[in-house]
């Protein structure tokens, strides 16, 4: 008979909607109440208020982190290690497949010529462009859209797939003040549009090459190229 | 009994004994739901080379509906607990009948799949990582 009343409760609790956050609270005895310190000898946290006697422990004099009580600390020890480059360039990776699904939820607009701007705007490319796109050649088996598209690096699987289907595909160099005016062309309104840089002598070579489908190769070769791929790649298939 | 009342706070704790039935019979389900999968709507999820489809253009007769997101994306996506390890799948924006979708995904991806329903939210969470399953079965269902 003992059980006869959780037995009850239960069957009632069946009935009600599911426990959920906005129906539960805490009991009343799950917190502690603060300990006051300093407010005299009877509440056993007066005098030194639990800091004990003198030193580290009662000043807050810890020494700082990796202090090694004298010795020469570890990280003196051990000689300097690595290098970063601090003027390394970085391309935020675009693939294929990823441009194909947002050609296909229609985020991109497959009919009109798309740059850096078209790709950061419709999320294709999530976070800060720093120096450029690379396109890059995952889901190169089943591309099947036709586009003409211009980036900063693309990789040679790349450029195949998307001359297979007929497409376009050149690659730019823009400096960060070209691609701050690529894509934020709002911050240069009433203002002198600056004139676009040249690529420097290093960076000359790759996009005067044609195999890199630069823009500043000859474009007469750049169309026999465009039209070969095409070519061999539909004979293949 | 009394306790019972005092712990929940909607109008059903309110009410009296008979009140409490009748708001809770909305959360009593039908143990069977029969779908199906039209083949039109197979030949569209196959023709699209990335498989986006949009939403069928007629309402899937089941007691649940689940509305797409912002972008045209199915609801489903994942998530990671206790540093790491603990994988869940969470699906949300469901309106109607969870139960019937719970009891549509069990007979999907197997009876012996933990599942936890919650109505305030109106989500379901699976235990482990089922999304692809998950999104290509309410795409087939036609959401």
């Amino acid at each position: 008979m003992a059980a006869c009343h959780i037995k009850k409760n239960l069957a009632v609790l069946r009935q009600f909607p599911r426990v959920a956050l906005n129906n539960i609270r805490d009991l009343p005895e799950a917190f502690k109440p603060e300990h006051r310190k300093g407010r005299g000898r009877g509440s056993g946290r007066g005098k030194t208020s639990g800091r004990g006697h003198k030193g580290q422990g009662q000043r807050n004099t810890k020494p700082r982190l990796g202090f090694e009580g004298g010795n020469t600390p570890f990280y003196l020890q051990v000689p300097k290690h690595g290098f970063k480059n601090v003027h390394k360039e970085i391309y935020s990776p675009l693939n294929l497949n990823r441009l194909q699904f947002f050609v296909d939820s229609g985020r991109i607009n497959p009919k009109e010529p798309i740059t850096m701007y078209h790709l950061w705007r419709s999320g294709a490319i999530g976070g800060r462009i720093k120096d450029g796109v690379t396109l890059l050649g995952g889901g190169t088996t089943w591309f099947q859209a036709k586009l003409d598209i211009e980036v900063s690096r693309a990789s040679k699987t790349a450029i195949k797939a998307i001359e297979r289907q007929g497409g376009k595909i050149t690659c730019a160099h823009y400096n960060t003040l070209g691609l701050r005016l690529l894509l934020k062309p709002e911050k240069f309104e009433g203002r002198r549009i600056p004139r676009r840089a040249r690529p420097n002598t290093k960076l000359m070579e790759y996009y005067t090459n044609v195999e890199n489908r630069g823009y500043l190769a000859d474009p007469d070769e750049l169309e026999k190229a465009r039209q070969q791929t095409y070519k061999l790649e539909n004979e293949v298939d | 009994m009394a306790v019972a009342i005092k712990i929940c706070r909607s109008p059903a704790g309110r009410a009296s004994a008979k009140g409490i039935y009748s708001s809770v019979k909305r959360f009593i389900h039908t143990e069977n739901i029969t779908y199906e999968i039209k083949p039109e709507r197979l030949q569209q999820i196959e023709k699209s080379p990335s498989g986006w489809v949009p939403p069928d253009t007629e309402k899937p007769d089941l007691p649940f509906f689940i509305k797409r997101s912002k972008y045209n994306n199915l609801p489903v996506y994942t998530d990671f607990k206790s540093g790491g390890t603990r994988h869940i799948t969470i699906i949300r924006r469901i309106t109607g009948d969870l139960k019937a979708l719970d009891n549509c995904l069990k007979h999907h991806l197997g009876n012996d799949v933990i599942t936890q329903i919650n109505e305030l939210t109106s989500q379901v969470k699976i235990r482990g990582l089922y999304k692809d399953e998950v999104v290509t079965l309410l795409k087939q269902l036609g959401y």
